[in-house]
């Protein structure tokens, strides 16, 4: 195939007749659109912004702001979703840092911190339940998250 | 030649309605767009148009621009109401065989748009569009291709694809429509008398 500007079958010479006719009414032919009253109705509907009234069905306008609000509303929930996991896991890992720094920190800092802790207000207070040693972890506020952290580190 | 283009006034979707509203809404209805929808498709299309700020000269034509709107409205409205080219038949052509002098001339007249109209819908929609504008409205292929914002070669191929599929098409309605002995002849004298009733009545 040639790339010259093709010729209008109108205007080419032995079309046939019947197929000549047919596309010069064709061409001629005309639906007879009112103009002047469609006309209003695209300005009236300019003037409010919005796509004109119409009792036909889906257009285009709608089928792209369906479509849009579908993508938001997508991605609120991927946003959601991600919220969701980072904050779960954001607090298994603390819990799990916690228990790590607890099993680990105890032995090391506890037995000083709690010593010092225990001589400066358990001298001052006597310990009130008979089983209970001076400087034990449920009497001192300062190692009261060893002391929960405990049991998971076992 | 682009710099006169740009300092040419934008073209608003008012302007482009009393200039190319007739040819848009011919355009739909060989689309296969019906009567009863033909407003509203036109409407839309037009909106269209003054959501993108009217038509910026170019070298696409703003009716060719304005068929490129039309086509992907158009598609969007088939895709959700699939039996609309169905109906489209035979409604697009009354006022035609309405203005005939005789019956028999409004009778002849509207069987060749009919014609046309069924062996454009032999087409799908890109080559369909294409032919429509070439052929019946008289477009280049270059203010074609700049309007759908496809290459020139692009246009050629589906022209030349199109006028195959729309010539056998057509045979073939010629084929059908032929008389065939008495019983033909009395189908053409029964369409006559028909379509003379319904000048007479309305």
């Amino acid at each position: 195939m040639s790339n010259e500007a093709p010729q209008r079958l109108l205007e080419t010479e032995g079309l046939g007749e019947a197929l000549r006719t047919d596309l010069q009414r064709a061409a001629a032919h005309d639906v007879g659109y009112d103009v002047d009253a469609g006309l209003v109705r695209l300005e009236s509907a300019m003037a409010r912004g919005g796509p004109p009234p119409s009792d036909g069905g889906g257009t285009a306008a709608a089928a792209s702001s369906g479509k849009g609000l579908a993508i938001v509303v997508g991605l609120a929930l991927v946003v959601g979703a991600g919220a969701i996991a980072w904050s779960l896991a954001s607090g298994q890992a603390s819990t799990e840092s916690g228990t790590v720094a607890a099993a680990g920190v105890e032995p090391a800092l506890v037995p000083e911190a709690g010593a010092e802790l225990a001589q400066t207000s358990l001298a001052a207070q006597p310990p009130t339940e008979p089983g209970t040693e001076p400087g034990s972890p449920s009497d001192d506020p300062g190692l009261l998250i060893i002391e929960e952290a405990e049991p998971e580190a076992e | 030649m682009n710099e006169a283009l740009s300092m040419e006034p934008v073209i608003d979707a008012g302007e482009l309605f009393r200039r190319h509203a007739a040819f848009v809404a011919n355009f739909l209805a060989r689309l296969g767009v019906i009567r009863t929808e033909l407003d509203d498709v036109v409407q839309e299309v037009f909106m269209v148009a003054h959501r993108r700020g009217g038509f910026r000269p170019g070298p696409a034509r703003p009716t060719t621009w304005l068929a490129d709107i039309a086509l992907k409205v158009n598609a969007n409205r088939v895709r959700k109401q699939r039996r609309a080219r169905v109906e489209a038949r035979g409604e697009t052509v009354e006022r035609a065989a309405d203005e005939r002098a005789s019956p028999a001339e409004a009778l002849d007249h509207r069987r060749s748009v009919d014609r046309v109209q069924q062996a454009l819908d032999a087409l799908d929609d890109d080559r369909r569009s294409i032919f429509i504008l070439f052929e019946l409205e008289g477009e280049s292929c270059e203010s074609i291709a700049s309007g759908l914002g496809i290459p020139v070669g692009t246009v050629y191929s589906r022209l030349h694809t199109a006028r195959r599929k729309f010539r056998k098409a057509h045979d073939r309605l010629l084929a059908r429509e032929r008389p065939r002995g008495p019983r033909g002849a009395v189908a053409v004298v029964l369409s006559l008398v028909w379509v003379g009733l319904r000048g007479a009545v309305s």
